[in-house]
């Protein structure tokens, strides 16, 4: 009984010990979206967006800790208060600005469209009758959409399920964020090699962290953090490790 | 367990998670069901006139989904019920080999939940047959109610008096026979009402089939959430939607159930 | 066989009428043979070494206290219960041979059971066409006619239409008895056919059973009821304990009872 006690108590002080000063966020990033933000081996959350949040909260004196939630409905969260960030890639769109504040852009993309290695396509025009996935609410789902084009779009809960299907020929092509295609081409060992970035769009895409509509305090936070870590180089270093030579 | 006046006895079958079919001899017009039906109706149509430029769009992009969810519903009750009735059929074999595969076969699919089993039959199963996802998702959740309605099945048929069969066989009845001409028809009246809530249950659960990238209702609605971030609008009014679609089947199920009625004493 | 098979003395012996066993070269006239059968329920015999002739258009009555094994013989003529040794032919068949089928057999042996266990899914006409139409064929037209004939001799026309749930106790046994008939066999076994039923309904439906008694249909019927036992059985018989303990015409048995056992059991229903 005491042993239980004691250890119950233990657990109860480890479970609450973290009690600093400094100011504390939690940011929301959904880990399927290599290499910008994916699982480490000990399963926690790392990538390109989880380090440059930390290199900014250690530029900016605040704490933030990075939490893997399903890109399904992480933007509802930050409405609703169950955390303070989404780091996930979000694109600065005019109808997410609408519903959410964004910080200054911190990466820029492109679309990019895979198809299986050997295959060739040269514009979104030759998507039309053919079976395109990706991953559902993100913007290479709009850009194909709004490009009516009259693909057959496929819409997965991750891109990685969306790969595999390509993969399986259940899909003609994929469509996503250039540097996650260039991960799945080159890097991911399973896939390189079986795939080829057919062609990318023109226009450009900014991601920005992505916060609940009014909360000022903590915007100018993050865009004097992006700042710091663009004046200072660490950017770039990030980038480097994430990205490599490809980028 | 109710002792009737033909001795048999009705067992209650237990129900899942499936809307309550609502009893056929309640006859009053203000009840759960028509509160439930009315209460969601008159709150569709009011959100859709007040809001129409959020809930009037959704209701316009949700359709071809609903028809995707209805499809997928049917096509898997087609397949389930058959199934069921085999399975159960199969339970009850006094055929050693019958029944064991029969009983495995529950076993398996009910310890594995429905969204692992849908999964595996799209993803693991790719490396061998390529199946589309509705197609995976019509056989996933056939294979999965099908283990469920066996046991309904299985019930419906055990709970009809043994001296039924006595006494068809007596008259020279085969085996076959008697359960075409004599059990299945009685048991029917037991099977019906669990049969048709595992149908309503599993037309809430095609919403799982979303993860194969098929566009039912769930996913239609998650994609539009993408774009407008309507989370609360949507949301509501889908499970609108899903509600009303149960509950008129689930009136359906009661109106097949008293029509089975016909031959009890008034 | 008749009571000149009876061994003169058996006090205080169980008797086995060991004539049948030799009667493997059927006699026409022999309807069932029931040849040193025996029945267990797990490791509890239910019919001890149990033979039995009964000739064609012989009415035989079964009596016995419960658990006697009366009804297990019976249900085992038609093979509702499988019996563990012996043999039972049917007008000359083997019923637990291969070669015959028991459907087929069973078609020729009308059974009556004592919860009647009519059809409640089909009306009554329906219940007694039903295996007419499907096992002897017969067209719709054909099996209304005869099930209308047959519900006019149990006395009950006016019921055709309606579900046995709307039926007394009485009413339905009748119908069982009809449905029974359709098939037209030539044998019936009756199961305790009123021991599920009120008191006043009883006489109807024993009426109906002496009629078929009187146009010479083979019966064999298990009952308490003594006073049909002494109008209609051409043989009593008096089972105990899994065993056919003594059996005669009914007035000898009903009035100088040999075996103490009977005695006991006739002091106790009389």
């Amino acid at each position: 009984m005491l042993h239980r006690l004691t250890l119950g108590l233990l657990l109860f002080t480890l479970l609450c010990a973290p009690a600093h000063a400094a100011e504390k966020y939690v940011a929301a990033a959904d880990c399927y979206w290599p290499p910008m933000e994916l699982m480490d081996a000990n399963k926690q959350p790392t990538g390109y967006s989880p380090d440059y949040l930390k290199a900014l909260a250690k530029a900016v004196g605040i704490e933030i800790e990075v939490r893997n939630v399903a890109w399904d409905g992480i933007l509802g969260g930050v409405a609703t208060g169950k955390y303070d960030i989404v780091a996930s890639s979000v694109t600065i769109t005019e109808e997410r600005k609408k519903q959410f504040d964004f910080s200054d852009p911190y990466y820029e993309v492109v679309q990019a469209v895979l198809l299986p290695a050997g295959k060739k396509i040269t514009s979104l025009k030759d998507l039309k009758g053919l079976k395109v996935g990706g991953q559902i609410a993100t913007t290479g789902i709009f850009v194909v959409r709004n490009a009516n084009v009259g693909a057959d779009l496929k819409e997965y809960d991750d891109v990685g399920l969306a790969i595999e299907d390509l993969l399986q020929g259940r899909l003609d092509a994929v469509v996503c964020d250039d540097p996650v295609a260039l991960y799945y081409v080159n890097k991911k060992t399973d896939t390189a090699g079986k795939l080829n970035i057919s062609f990318k769009t023109q226009e450009k895409e900014y991601y920005g962290f992505v916060v609940k509509k009014g909360r000022k305090d903590l915007l100018e936070k993050l865009n004097k953090g992006i700042k710091i870590l663009k004046e200072s180089g660490v950017e770039r270093q990030i980038a480097e490790k994430w990205m490599g030579s490809s980028k | 367990m109710e002792e009737k006046k033909d001795g048999s006895k009705a067992n209650i079958v237990m129900v899942t998670d499936g809307a309550s079919v609502p009893d056929p001899r309640e006859w009053r017009i203000i009840n759960a069901w028509s509160i439930a039906l009315m209460g969601a109706i008159g709150l569709l149509c009011t959100l859709c006139v007040v809001w129409p430029d959020s809930y009037l769009r959704i209701l316009l992009y949700l359709p071809d989904g609903i028809l995707i969810t209805f499809k997928i519903t049917l096509l898997a009750i087609c397949c389930a019920v058959p199934l069921g009735l085999i399975t159960g059929l199969g339970r009850i074999s006094r055929n050693r080999c019958i029944n064991l595969l029969a009983s495995t076969y529950v076993e398996i699919i009910r310890g594995i939940p429905l969204l692992v089993q849908i999964f595996y039959i799209y993803y693991a199963l790719s490396r061998f047959i390529q199946v589309s996802g509705i197609t995976s998702a019509v056989v996933a959740i056939s294979f999965c109610y099908g283990a469920y309605m066996g046991e309904v099945f299985r019930a419906g048929i055990s709970a009809i008096n043994k001296g039924q069969t006595e006494a068809a066989r007596s008259l020279g009845f085969n085996r076959f026979q008697t359960m075409r001409l004599v059990i299945l028809p009685q048991a029917m009246r037991t099977i019906l009402p669990p049969v048709g809530n595992e149908c309503i249950a599993m037309l809430k659960d095609t919403s799982l089939v979303s993860i194969m990238a098929v566009p039912d209702m769930m996913q239609r609605a998650r994609s539009f959430v993408g774009t407008t971030y309507l989370y609360f609008e949507t949301y509501t009014m889908v499970a609108l939607l899903y509600l009303i679609i149960t509950l008129l089947l689930s009136k359906a199920v009661s109106i097949m159930e008293s029509r089975l009625n016909y031959y009890d004493a008034k | 066989m008749t009571q000149s098979n009876f061994p003169e003395d058996t006090k205080g012996e169980v008797f086995r009428a060991d004539n049948a066993a030799s009667s493997k070269g059927q006699k026409a006239e022999q309807a069932i043979v029931i040849d040193h059968v025996w029945k267990y329920f797990g490791s509890l015999p239910a019919l001890q070494d149990v033979c039995l002739t009964i000739d064609a258009g012989e009415r035989v009555v079964i009596i016995g206290p419960s658990g006697s094994g009366k009804s297990t013989l019976l249900r085992s003529i038609n093979r509702l219960e499988q019996i563990d040794m012996g043999s039972i032919w049917v007008q000359g068949k083997n019923i637990q041979s291969d070669e015959n089928n028991i459907n087929e057999m069973r078609q020729n042996l009308g059974m009556v059971f004592q919860q009647f266990n009519l059809f409640p899914h089909k009306t009554v006409l329906q219940n007694i066409t039903l295996a007419p139409r499907h096992l002897r064929k017969l067209s719709r037209e054909e099996a209304e006619t005869r099930a209308l004939s047959l519900l006019k001799k149990v006395g009950i026309s006016d019921k055709a239409n309606v579900y046995p749930a709307m039926l007394s106790g009485g009413q339905q046994q009748r119908v069982a008895i009809a449905r029974a008939l359709a098939m037209q066999p030539s044998i019936m076994l009756f199961d305790e056919p009123t021991s599920a039923l009120d008191p006043e309904m009883v006489g109807e439906v024993l009426d109906v059973m002496v009629g078929l008694a009187e146009e010479g249909m083979t019966m064999i019927c298990v009952t308490h009821e003594m006073g049909f036992a002494r109008t209609v059985a051409d043989r009593l018989i008096f089972m105990d304990q899994g065993q056919i303990v003594e059996m005669g015409k009914p007035e000898t048995l009903f009035t100088s009872p040999r075996h103490p056992r009977l005695r006991q059991f006739l002091n106790q229903i009389l």
